[in-house]
């Protein structure tokens, strides 16, 4: 595969990490068009959509990873958003099983997705009124021990 | 006359009851893993007459293997209501004693015998096949003295088993 060939059909920085991995960092406006350009690539698997939570910059790290069979490479395509009403375009289109993903993206991090009907439904939380559980303002200690009875421990075991 | 007749009667009943004892095969964590051995000719818990079994309405024991998180509570609470009386629970491995490894996670449950009644609890992470078949038989024992009543407190403390249900589930019915 010409991997370098990627710079030239990808608005932003593609960095070859080994044989057969390749990191692309782009734009929030980008990943569409990076996505559907990698997909003309030959990536046709999309293996995982999820999101990492850099509260100290204030942004999300949305992470697409694809999977291309014909040669055996792996992509992994990264964008930054903001956290204050995290916003992203579906690839729904392009990779129909980013529908569920994208679904779990809005349940877990809060991040809306523009274009997917199914955005915000309840998917696997049930009776959930509090922040999104994978924000790392979300104080899990803290919810568990006020919604859920503990057993009570002896002090000693003699 | 009558009652030491009906006590003679049930005394009979449960000493065959404990012959014939099948699980509902639905499993919820992890510790399904360690069924299968159990089952298959290595422990071979069929010697005590103990198999599974597919649906919750002829079976008779309730195993409950592993976490049990919100969306799994559900379920199971509906397979146990659903089982004929006598019905057993057995609480598997440490996350349904106090949620083990999962104690604080945001949709675990930490304490099973809250929302359903147990009848025995199975320490470890894992609970070897050994163990699992040492339970059976010490349910065995409890059947036959009569102490296996999950089933009646159930009944009994309907209001107290609901209302914590209520607690973590959310008006559900």
């Amino acid at each position: 595969m010409e991997i370098e060939r990627l710079n030239q059909v990808i608005r932003g920085t593609v960095e070859v990490k080994r044989k057969q991995r390749v990191d692309i960092i782009v734009d929030n406006a980008d990943i569409v068009s990076a996505l559907h350009s990698l997909k003309l690539f030959g990536f046709n698997q999309l293996t995982l959509v999820t999101a990492v939570d850099w509260i100290e910059e204030q942004q999300f790290e949305v992470v697409y990873v694809l999977y291309s069979n014909a040669q055996k490479v792996v992509a992994i395509v990264k964008a930054r958003i903001p956290r204050e009403n995290p916003e992203i375009e579906t690839i729904e289109d392009l990779y129909p099983n980013a529908n569920k993903y994208e679904v779990e993206l809005t349940e877990m991090f809060g991040i809306k997705v523009r274009g997917n009907p199914d955005s915000g439904k309840p998917f696997l939380l049930e009776n959930w009124h509090d922040l999104p559980p994978m924000r790392k303002d979300f104080d899990s200690i803290k919810y568990a021990t006020e919604h859920y009875e503990a057993r009570h421990r002896k002090e000693n075991n003699d | 006359m009558d009652k030491e007749i009906e006590q003679g009667y049930n005394e009979i009943l449960e000493s065959l009851r404990k012959r014939s004892l099948w699980i509902l095969h639905y499993c919820t964590g992890c510790g399904a893993i360690e069924l299968p051995p159990t089952m298959t000719s290595r422990y071979d818990m069929g010697r005590f007459g103990i198999v599974p079994f597919v649906t919750p309405r002829q079976s008779d024991i309730l195993i409950v293997t592993g976490y049990v998180n919100i969306k799994t509570l559900r379920r199971i609470i509906t397979s146990y209501e659903q089982m004929l009386d006598p019905k057993y629970v057995i609480g598997f491995g440490s996350c349904s004693i106090n949620g083990g490894i999962y104690w604080d996670s945001h949709s675990v449950i930490k304490k099973l015998d809250s929302y359903m009644p147990v009848d025995l609890y199975i320490a470890g992470c894992m609970p070897r096949p050994e163990a699992i078949i040492h339970s059976f038989k010490h349910l065995m024992e409890l059947i036959d003295t009569g102490k296996a009543d999950g089933y009646r407190r159930y009944k009994e403390n309907y209001d107290f088993y609901r209302k914590n249900q209520r607690k973590v589930l959310g008006k559900w019915r």
